[in-house]
């Protein structure tokens, strides 16, 4: 069943046309990647995807529904979880608390006067949450830790666990291997297969590491300058000519 | 409608004294990155100066002109930069402006100081014509233009032109546009940013100095807050042009200039529309495009290219400050005020109980600059407006219905966070700039439309506001009132800090370091800022009411001006936005500083006075000090609290109690520094953490 299903995006900046009539469809607990060069309209495409941007032309539906109008937070309760490209961590807080906010943001636990009567304090409910997700990342020991702290990969980390908290049915991921070190990357890798697979979340991936798609991917779409050059199964499209003109070049036998 | 042709005509002068003002600013926001605030202070800088050397000293005017435009002003200009604005280069915007704020409260206090306080009246004009000497133009018409508005059309036309042709065709403009995009990479390629940018505010403070200069005649008498005013109109071409487009926002100008002078020979002059509506005008075309003009939300925040290299920014709290010493902080806080409620009660005069009181009310205020801006991240400057809604709401209502004075103040305090909420629907997607400028004028608007109507303000005479009594005890007593008062402020508090510890305080938190990222996990971008705006609106509104009950009486001119409100938030945001003790040590310093000062600085002339036969160099000294110092003192001291603020964003109180956490640790544990917690998540260990299974 199609979870996600955009048809004909068109983005554009002014002058430049960042996306050209792009389609993108991912099935429920499907794995999927997005590739193409820098500049290729990647990011932007997600960020259509997720209200960050305003398509131009073009429909998004997730799960039937239009999400015309459908402000981003309104989105992450439908379910669709991200991360970026460019790390955003909530500053002066401690990784607890990037989850303890997602948590509390889906439990509409926002009310004034729930500050007021009760406090905001942790709950016992909540640590095992954020404990566990943290477990299952491996980075339960950094659960107190300043953000500002981190490194590069325990940030990556981090903001997956916090999109992970909010139980998305997809997860949109943009680069997350990007300035990680190979053993970073594999048990990156390795975190994205087992939340694709046992959790059965629908994983879109924007990721330069050819060798990771094909490891992980089922299905690869290939943007070059803000067109859909190629889609499909990923062994088909690795080996598409036009595929390996634009992008892969030499990288793929 | 050849009338109006002759009413648009007539409205050129002013156009252009809108587009000099404005186009000053866009060249220095595009030079420097800065949205400069102080503009204001430093064209009255230099109108100053010109003023003294002209009137007081006979200067002939080129010497005067060159003295005052062409020396005093950039020399302004290289100041700030080499002193502060160089340092500020990385900084959020926030930051930037709430240093110029400083500034524009500090910098005429120092101009008073130095050229003496005396009142300036009829200020000279930069023009070799007597300004009562008028110019029929065009010839044959009845629209009449005198010497002085004619320099300025003159100067305008060429400023905007010499700027054009800077910004397209010289190096050095697009050095300066390269420099605030990104100073190290216009360094990477050659450019010598330090010195493009003192250039570059030299340039802008030169413009200050002229706009001064020029516009300074247009009052009876020189003073920072009608040229500040005229700066805040002048925002809405600013606005228009984007904040970038100097054509633009010459157009901008002109257009205003002409609308307003339509305006007052369109309209029946004894409506509302010609007492209020006209000279608010610019104040509501300057909200209204804040709200329509697309493309505000992110854009005129620039972004270096190269932050992506860097390490995430400070946040406003420091996490290095530990437990123990928030909950001994507090604790000492709450004893530290109960003693001090004490001791005023039983040692203090009436005189120091009096302001010791009004400090108490004022810092009620000032804890909605903490929910506004400490919390929700918002620099909204318009505090006093919300506090002089609560006010008049509380007189107004004990008037109408009779009610209970408490009442009242708690309703005008619902009456004002309802305005609040109204006002940041739409106010609180703008990016952080933009925010500050739409409070800015709506600050202006209500000053300028609703607080002459007699229905708001009670007109002319201001309203009565009664003390509060319960039971049988009369507040009048100003030892009860302090008590009523300091225990409004202990409840208030309380909810401050329930709010920045709870669900409230972390969604700001969250969307004010990473509004993308809250977002994308569910926290509404509107729904936690919005009621952070209301709840602050009605501490503001219900503190106004406490204020204006212990006054006697809800006085705008007395208490709630615009500019105070500045100086509020400036003090606030400086001593530490998001800490309650900041915001009461904020009121009483309000009040007790300028107290204090005077009777610090009539200590010379008294000793002086005793002492008939004294000289020498100690003498002379003391001789130059006089008790009217004492307020341009505070105020330098104010604004120069907030010029600190760039060093310290998390406010000089949080940084003295981090070093001083930090300093207690060492000793505790004279083993080494406390851990920093990136040594032991290095990479090493972090990759061992991540490492396969
Ligand atoms: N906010 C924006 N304003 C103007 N142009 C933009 C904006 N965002 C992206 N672009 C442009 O759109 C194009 C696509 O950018 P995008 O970030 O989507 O590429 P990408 O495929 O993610 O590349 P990379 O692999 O480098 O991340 C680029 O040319 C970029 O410069
Ligand atoms: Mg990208």
């Amino acid at each position: 069943m199609t979870l996600l299903n955009a048809v004909h995006i068109t983005k554009r900046f002014d002058g430049l046309t960042a996306l050209k009539a792009v389609d993108l469809q991912v099935k429920a607990g499907e794995f999927a990647a997005v590739i193409g060069p820098n500049g290729a309209g990647k990011s932007t495409l997600f960020n259509c995807l997720t209200g960050q941007l305003t398509p131009d032309e073009g429909t998004i539906h997730y799960n039937d529904e239009d999400l015309r109008g459908v402000p981003p937070a309104q989105r992450s309760l439908l379910g669709i979880g991200r991360t970026f490209q460019r790390i955003q961590l909530f500053g002066g807080m401690t990784v607890r608390d990037q989850l303890l906010v997602a948590i509390r943001a889906h439990k509409h636990h926002g009310a004034l006067w729930n500050d007021l009567l009760r406090g905001g304090h942790l709950t016992s409910a909540e640590k095992e949450t954020t404990d566990s997700t943290l477990d299952r990342l491996g980075i339960g020991s950094i659960a107190d830790s300043p953000v500002e702290s981190l490194t590069l990969g325990m940030a990556r980390l981090v903001e997956l666990a916090r999109a992970l908290v909010t139980q998305p049915q997809l997860l949109l991921l943009d680069e997350p291997s990007s300035g990680l070190d190979r053993r970073e990357t594999a048990h990156m890798a390795q975190v994205l297969q087992l939340v694709c697979r046992e959790e059965s979340v629908a994983v879109a991936l924007i990721e330069h590491d050819v060798a990771m798609v094909g490891d992980l991917a089922e299905t690869v779409w290939v943007l070059d300058y803000g067109q859909l050059i190629a889609h499909g199964p990923t062994q088909e499209v690795f080996a598409d000519e036009k595929v390996r003109a634009a992008y892969l070049g030499l990288q793929v036998r | 409608m050849v009338d109006l042709v002759e009413y648009a005509i007539r409205g050129i002068p002013t156009g252009c004294v809108y587009a000099l003002l404005a186009v000053g600013l866009v060249l220095t926001y595009k030079t420097s990155g800065v949205f400069n605030l102080a503009y204001g202070a430093q064209a009255f800088a230099s109108a100053s100066v010109f003023y003294v050397v002209r009137k007081d000293h006979e200067w002939p005017l080129w010497a005067a002109a060159i003295l005052a435009i062409v020396i005093v002003g950039p020399a302004i200009g290289l100041v700030l930069e080499r002193f502060l604005f160089r340092y500020l280069r990385g900084s959020p915007p926030m930051a930037k402006l709430v240093t110029s704020l400083g500034l524009l409260i500090a910098i005429p206090e120092v101009v008073r100081l130095l050229l003496g306080s005396g009142s300036r009246k009829n200020p000279p004009p930069l023009w070799w014509v007597r300004r009562t000497d008028e110019w029929l133009w065009p010839q044959g018409s009845s629209v009449v233009l005198d010497a002085g508005q004619i320099a300025t059309i003159v100067s305008t036309i060429v400023v905007v032109i010499a700027l054009v042709f800077l910004f397209a065709r010289t190096q050095i403009g697009l050095k300066m546009r390269a420099v605030v995009e990104s100073a190290r990479m216009a360094e990477l390629y050659g450019v010598n940013s330090e010195r493009t940018s003192m250039t570059a505010w030299a340039l802008s403070s030169l413009l200050a100095g002229l706009a001064g200069v020029l516009v300074a005649p247009l009052f009876a008498s020189l003073n920072p807050l009608d040229l500040f005013t005229l700066l805040v109109a002048a925002l809405a071409a600013t606005v228009f042009g984007g904040l970038t487009s100097i054509p633009l926002t010459f157009a901008g100008g002109i257009a205003l200039g002409v609308l307003q002078a339509v305006m007052a020979g369109a309209l029946p002059t004894d409506s509302v529309f010609a007492t209020g509506l006209r000279p608010g005008l610019p104040f509501i075309v300057l909200f209204a495009l804040l709200m329509f003009r697309p493309g505000l939300r992110t854009s005129g925040e620039l972004q270096d290219p190269l932050a992506g290299v860097d390490p995430p920014p400070p946040s406003p709290v420091t996490q290095d400050q530990p437990k123990w010493l928030t909950r001994g902080s507090r604790a000492l806080m709450i004893l530290l005020l109960l003693v001090a409620c004490w001791i005023s009660i039983s040692v203090l005069d009436a005189f120091w109980l009096g302001l010791v009181v009004s400090g108490v009310c004022l810092s009620v205020i000032l804890l909605s600059i903490t929910v506004a801006t400490g919390l929700g991240g918002m620099l909204s400057l318009c505090p006093a407006a919300f506090a002089a809604i609560g006010a008049f709401a509380t007189a107004q209502l004990v008037e109408a219905t009779g009610m209970t004075v408490i009442g009242a103040m708690i309703i005008a305090g619902l009456v004002s966070a309802t305005a609040g909420a109204a006002l940041a629907l739409p106010v609180v997607r703008l990016g952080a700039v933009y925010l500050a400028l739409a409070t800015l004028a709506f600050a202006l608007m209500f000053e300028s439309i609703l607080v002459p109507l007699s229905w708001v303000s009670g007109g002319s005479v201001p309203l009565s506001v009664p003390r509060p009594l319960i039971g049988s005890i009369d507040m009048a007593d100003d030892r009860w009132f302090l008590l009523f008062a300091a225990t409004c402020l202990g409840l208030i508090a309380w909810v401050v800090v329930r709010l920045r510890e709870g669900t409230m305080g972390r969604f700001l938190q969250a969307l004010y370091t990473s509004r993308d990222a809250a977002e994308s996990i569910g926290v509404s971008a509107t729904r936690p800022r919005v009621m952070a705006f209301a709840v602050s609106a009605g501490i503001a509104g219900f503190g106004g009411g406490l204020l204006a009950s212990y006054a006697g009486q809800a006085n705008y001119q007395a208490s709630f001006v615009y500019l105070v409100g500045l100086v509020w938030v400036a003090l606030v945001v400086s001593t530490g936005a998001r800490s309650v003790l900041a915001a009461i040590i904020s009121g009483m310093v309000f009040f007790l500083l300028p107290a204090g000062l005077e009777r610090l600085f009539s200590w010379p002339e008294n000793w002086l006075e005793a002492h008939p036969d004294a000289s020498g160099p100690v003498a002379s000294l003391l001789e130059v000090i006089t008790p009217s110092w004492a307020v341009p003192v505070a105020f330098i001291l104010f604004g120069a609290g907030a010029i600190m603020y760039a060093r310290h964003p998390e406010g000089s109180l949080q940084s003295q109690m981090s070093a001083l956490g930090r300093a207690v640790n060492r000793r505790i544990d004279p083993g080494g520094e406390p851990p920093d917690p990136a040594d032991d998540l290095d990479r090493e260990s972090s990759a061992d953490l991540v490492g396969p299974s």
